[in-house]
């Protein structure tokens, strides 16, 4: 108790810590700057938040409660109500966070409190509210166990490097009741980090486990150390009656220890913090819990097995249908529970109507998955003319807070149901109301001009000719490329150049011999031959062109092995285009007879050059 | 001789320097106009009957006979004459006589033609709007990659690929221009790879059918066999991705979960594809 005392005092010395240096009279200020700061980045839809770091503390200890403000426009801090047995007090001015999360910017502020406990029990932290706008924004009330000391484990000293508690939020729960149980495990400051955590054994007879979650972790004094809390929220539903037990529960870890004996000598200046692994196995004691049955006397005529804390809304829509249309029931669950399985009453009273089976989806409000809401839809069609109404609704369930049975009822909703196939009234129809603007009543007419008509053919990406055609710039890329690879290869090799060049002029030089001895243009014909000469003499010997003589028939070919006829051949052209330049007197037949012989004389000295 | 040609050549212009051309001009010119006015008169004669067929249908949905209107549209296209009118029309006569389903099978081939036409679209999302249950809404991309036909998309990108090797193969002949050439090839490359995504994406939207609900009240099963359990039920018009197919059953799934229908009770779009993504015709 002294103790116990001791620590309270040490806490409350703790208290302004979140505020240091900021006097008390500037606090509101400050909070009301931040506000001003973040007016013109709030959008219009503000949603509040509050949340505690652990739903379950011995006395003595404390838990952090936050609530968190997201959009709107707020210059006032919440009000949070007082609640006997606890003492709630404000860290100090809100943290203020501006976000953009792809594309979607807004702010948030965040007020903490610190709670603190006075004595042991359930509490009920009410609704917190805070004005935005106008709107009086208000969160779910939040429910706080405070336990004995050492209710579920030995007493800890502080001396401990880790040790575990488990919570129980009741001892007694009704079949279909989900209940939170809270393992809290305890990490001494020397702890630096821990891993491999497993939970080894935990015994749960007559539940169902959910997910199991981890909190956000906090700081606790134990005896004259400083723990880490990490809270694990085990979601159970009870499934069986009867006497059970939740836990024990076992857990081990690999924790790495700071110990400062185990210093590296050589480390003067500290910078490695000296480690030690260990192995930490722990364990919890179980308590005791009584899984009670629902009541089955008093259980409403729509009870379907539903177990927790719900509350109901109902929208049908069409009202004004024709016989076999589709009327769209749409039923919102929200609230605490088993919201998987959950599913709706049939309803005897509709029997007028065929009623197709629900669809439904979950939205979860924590993470636990045990809080949200479920949307129900489904299609009821009229199968009368003389329907008049959809009868009354009703779903019930029982509370096993409130251990009653409540049941939320819908009152009929008159329909207005016509013969299949006419048109609704749309003017003046009192069933329906008409928030927003009516929706086109029809189809836009034909059209009356058949536009461009066309065959119907698969797309073009699916006709051959159009994927072969995209062949083409391939094609000419390709060529384009060789071209200039033959270019550059002929650019770096004269001598074959001149070669080509020379076949070039041969092959030109040949067709004008022609033509020259068909015009009988004597003078011509024996320039173009003696050039003809030239050009194939000169790039087979590679020596200039006009250094071509006769001459060169014994110099250059005559060493060279070149034939005799040819060699003779060659002499008689020399011969008969010098005795041209003095008597060019030839006639077309003489000239004609020259071009096969220069041909074949070309041709032969062609071959030997290769 | 020759003089007579060259003057001939100058007075046709440089682009028959040999003058063979030049002296065929007036042959071929005469010749493309033969074969123009024969093309133009051709798809006249072939559109003309087709235009009276498109408007005697027209008679018939304003008498109010809208399934004979239907038939008569559907006629039309039977034998190979496709328009976006066409299928908005027949679109419209489903939808007057009650088949929600076929009236969006019919919407949907005609926006897949006019992807950018008003009055598809709002008759699309008008007749979407009476269908029960659950349906099938396209994403963003979808959507935006719906603004243009495949065709479009597919000249878009062929174009981008051919100004790039065009612009490669120019860099190939006229090194001088190196700097212009190849930032043209850059960019066209860029644009290449942009477009094929996005063609590719237009195409895999079109690949995978969709299954459209024909008939009332269609039980979607756990497994293809008319045993096993109903798990929820889709009625006409509903939108279907097909996942599977086995034995005459679909694999269907519009967002809620995948489930079994019958072959028969839906409408596959784009008309002629296979629930594999094949053609019918492939």
């Amino acid at each position: 108790m002294q103790n116990s005392r001791s620590e309270r005092q040490q806490e409350s010395r703790e208290k302004p810590r979140g505020c240091t240096g900021f006097p008390r009279v500037l606090r509101p200020g400050l909070a009301a700057a931040l506000l001003l700061l973040c007016l013109p980045l709030i959008a219009a839809g503000a949603t509040i938040q509050a949340s505690l770091d652990r739903t379950t503390i011995a006395l003595g200890e404390r838990a952090m409660l936050s609530v968190r403000v997201e959009g709107g426009n707020s210059d006032r801090p919440p009000q949070v109500p007082a609640v006997e047995g606890l003492q709630i007090v404000s860290t100090g001015p809100p943290t203020f966070l501006r976000y953009d999360i792809n594309g979607q910017s807004g702010t948030m502020l965040t007020y903490n409190f610190v709670v603190t406990p006075t004595q042991v029990g359930e509490f009920t932290i009410p609704a917190i509210t805070i004005a935005s706008e106008g709107q009086q924004l208000a969160t779910q009330p939040l429910k706080l166990s405070v336990r004995k000391p050492g209710a579920s484990a030995t007493q800890a000293s502080g001396q401990e490097l880790a040790f575990i508690r488990l919570y129980a939020p009741t001892n007694e729960v009704y079949v279909g009741q989900v209940i939170v149980a809270e393992v809290q495990l305890y990490l001494h400051n020397v702890v630096r980090d821990i891993g491999n955590f497993q939970v080894t054994a935990f015994s749960a007879d007559g539940f169902n486990k959910g997910k199991t979650v981890e909190g956000r972790q906090s700081r606790a004094r134990v005896g004259n150390s400083i723990y880490t809390v990490v809270p694990l929220y085990f979601p159970l539903t009870a499934i069986k009656a009867g006497d059970s037990s939740l836990g024990p529960l076992r857990v081990s870890f690999a924790a790495e220890i700071i110990n400062p004996a185990r210093r590296d000598p050589f480390d003067l200046l500290g910078f490695n913090t000296p480690v030690e692994q260990r192995q930490i196995a722990l364990e919890a004691e179980g308590t005791h819990v009584r899984i009670l049955p629902v009541p089955s006397e008093n259980a409403p005529p729509g009870f379907a097995g539903a177990v927790g804390v719900y509350s109901v809304s109902m929208s049908v829509s069409p009202t004004n249908v024709a016989v076999g249309d589709p009327i769209r029931v749409r039923l919102q669950v929200s609230g605490r529970g088993a919201l998987d399985s959950l599913t709706l009453p049939e309803q005897p009273s509709w029997k007028d109507f065929k009623v197709y089976p629900p669809i439904s989806r979950i939205e979860t409000a924590d993470p636990l998955g045990i809080q949200g809401t479920k949307f129900f839809e489904l299609d009821v069609v009229p199968e009368k003319l003389e329907i008049e109404s959809l009868p009354e609704f009703s779903f019930a369930w029982f509370d096993p807070e409130q251990k009653a049975f409540q049941t939320y009822k819908h009152p009929a909703v008159p329909l207005t149901v016509r013969p299949a196939g006419t048109a609704p009234l749309l003017a003046g129809d009192p069933g329906e109301k008409r928030e927003t603007a009516p929706p086109p009543r029809d189809i836009l007419p034909i059209k009356q001009r058949v536009g461009a008509l066309a065959q119907a053919r698969p797309p073009l990406i699916q006709q051959p000719w159009f994927v072969a055609a995209q062949s083409v710039p391939v094609l000419l890329w390709i060529g384009s490329v060789l071209w200039r690879r033959r270019s550059e290869w002929l650019a770096n090799n004269p001598r074959l150049r001149r070669k080509r060049q020379a076949a070039h002029a041969v092959r030109r030089g040949l067709r004008d011999l022609r033509t020259f001895a068909a015009a009988n243009q004597s003078e011509q014909f024996f320039a173009a031959l003696f050039r003809l000469l030239q050009e194939q003499l000169g790039a087979a010997l590679d020596l200039p062109a006009s250094s071509i003589t006769e001459a060169v028939i014994d110099e250059q070919l005559r060493p060279r092995n070149v034939p005799e006829p040819v060699l003779a051949g060659l002499a008689e052209l020399f011969q008969a285009c010098n005795l041209a330049r003095y008597a060019p007197a030839h006639t077309s037949q003489e000239l004609a007879a020259y071009v096969p012989r220069v041909e074949s004389l070309l041709n032969e000295l062609r071959a030997l050059t290769a | 001789m020759r003089l007579l040609s060259k003057e001939r050549c100058i007075q046709t212009g440089p682009l028959c320097a040999q003058g063979r051309v030049g002296r065929h001009r007036p042959r071929i010119c005469a010749f493309a106009a033969v074969a123009a006015a024969l093309f133009i008169c051709g798809r006249a004669a072939v559109a003309a009957p087709a235009t009276d067929r498109f408007e005697a249908a027209n008679r018939l949905y304003e008498q109010g006979r809208f399934k004979e209107a239907a038939a008569a549209y559907q006629e039309l296209l039977n034998s190979g004459f496709t328009s976006p009118a066409v299928y908005f029309n027949l679109g419209n006569a489903f939808f007057k006589s009650g088949q929600l389903g076929a009236a969006i099978a019919a919407h949907r081939e005609a926006q897949r033609l006019a992807p950018r036409d008003p009055d598809i679209e709002a008759n699309l999302r008008f007749i979407r709007e009476q269908v029960q249950g659950p349906r099938l809404t396209p994403n963003l991309i979808q959507r935006w990659l719906g603004r243009l036909t495949l065709n479009e998309w597919t000249l878009l990108c062929v174009a981008a690929f051919w100004i790039c090797l065009l612009s490669l193969a120019a860099l190939q002949l006229r090194p001088a221009r190196k700097t212009l050439l190849r930032g043209i090839a850059l960019a066209a490359g860029a644009a290449t790879m942009v477009l094929g995504a996005c063609l590719a994406g237009a195409w895999s939207s079109v690949a995978r059918p969709v299954a459209i609900a024909n008939a009332n009240d269609i039980a979607v099963r756990n497994g293809p066999i008319e045993e096993s359990p109903s798990t929820y039920t889709v009625h006409d018009g509903a939108e279907l991705r097909v996942l599977d197919q086995k034995d005459g059953w679909l694999l269907v799934d519009a967002g809620l979960r995948p489930g079994w229908l019958k072959r028969e009770d839906v409408i596959l779009w784009p008309s002629g594809r296979q629930p594999d993504g094949t053609r019918a015709s492939d």
